[in-house]
């Protein structure tokens, strides 16, 4: 036992010079590109697009192209709001640059159709309930 | 695109919505019985589902509304029904919103309630297509009047709503057609 720690403790002091040659990889991000889509997979072409920054003020604003897309050169560090709007519709998403991850997730559609089908019977049964309820 | 989504509106406008609708809700809720709601919860399903069926014109992308056709087969009960297929769509897909579900079902359920007039006028296929195809474009005007009401342009969006709607009204108006026209002749009693 007591020689294993001393061979561990060796190499473990033989390993330390190793990290002087640590190669590094890290990235920027120079470009953010927002997708706006109505649900069901839609693209929204010529959205209005306003892009904020986290104390509330206007970054940068525009318009999604053809592919519903919209590109912008962000400031590290930042976070942003991105808000679209377009024909009455409006959605918005949180562009956070010290994680610099976006995630969408959308549920698939057929889940959420069953769902509402399932919601359905449900309140016609409450309302069956109520009514029978009512002629007694 | 009749689906108003939250934060578009001003507050005023939405909350007014929210009461109309209560009120004619509080009046036609009080007339259903209990063998109309099984027909109501057909119908409203399928009115949930039809704004999945996508159409894409130009710069936005319109969908099936089936509102006229909700208003034929219910009748008055095609405002409830309207309502509950619009909170499921706000809460599931996301179309429209929770504070303007008042609204857009106003700016749905009146055309619907219209087109139910009309094909009562005279019950047959023809009026059936008519009215629906008047009930789509009633749900744009209606539409397009909320959104000047919260200070939009209202040439560029009223012109743009109507032109994306013109083959969602053409298509809505051969769907009803036809259904009515196969409902008259197999289930008459069907139609309100």
């Amino acid at each position: 036992m007591r020689k294993l720690i001393i061979a561990l403790t060796i190499i473990l002091i033989l390993a330390i010079p190793v990290n002087a040659h640590r190669m590094y990889v890290n990235y920027k991000v120079s470009e953010i590109e927002v997708y706006a889509w109505y649900g069901g997979g839609a693209k929204v072409v010529d959205g209005d697009v306003k892009v904020y920054r986290s104390d509330g003020t206007l970054y940068i604003e525009g318009k999604t192209d053809e592919n519903g897309t919209f590109r912008f050169e962000p400031e590290i560090g930042e976070s942003y709001r991105v808000v679209v709007e377009s024909m009455g519709h409006k959605a918005e998403c949180y562009v956070n640059l010290s994680s610099a991850q976006v995630v969408v997730k959308e549920e698939p559609v057929y889940l959420k159709v069953i769902s509402g089908l399932g919601y359905l019977i449900g309140l016609a049964g409450i309302a069956s309930l109520y009514i029978a309820r009512r002629k007694r | 695109m009749v689906h108003i989504s939250d934060g578009v509106l001003a507050p005023e406008v939405w909350i007014t919505g929210y009461i109309i609708t209560a009120i004619i809700l509080f009046f036609i809720l009080r007339k259903i019985k209990a063998e109309d709601i099984p027909k109501i919860s057909i119908v409203t399903s399928a009115f949930f589902i039809a704004s999945l069926i996508h159409v894409p014109i130009g710069p936005t992308s319109a969908h099936l509304i089936l509102n006229g056709l909700m208003g034929i087969l219910l009748g008055l009960y095609a405002y409830p029904a309207v309502f509950i297929g619009l909170l499921l769509q706000a809460l599931l897909f996301q179309h429209g919103g929770i504070t303007t579900l008042g609204i857009n079902t106003i700016d749905m359920g009146i055309p619907a309630l219209i087109a139910y007039y009309i094909f009562r006028i005279k019950k047959n296929p023809i009026t059936a297509g008519f009215s629906c195809g008047l009930a789509v474009f009633l749900a744009v005007l209606l539409t397009s009047i909320v959104l000047i009401l919260s200070g939009k342009e209202f040439y560029e969006v009223a012109v743009l709503l109507f032109l994306a709607h013109v083959p969602i009204a053409v298509v809505e108006a051969f769907v009803s057609a036809f259904v009515v026209a196969i409902l008259l002749r197999v289930k008459r009693e069907v139609i309100a």
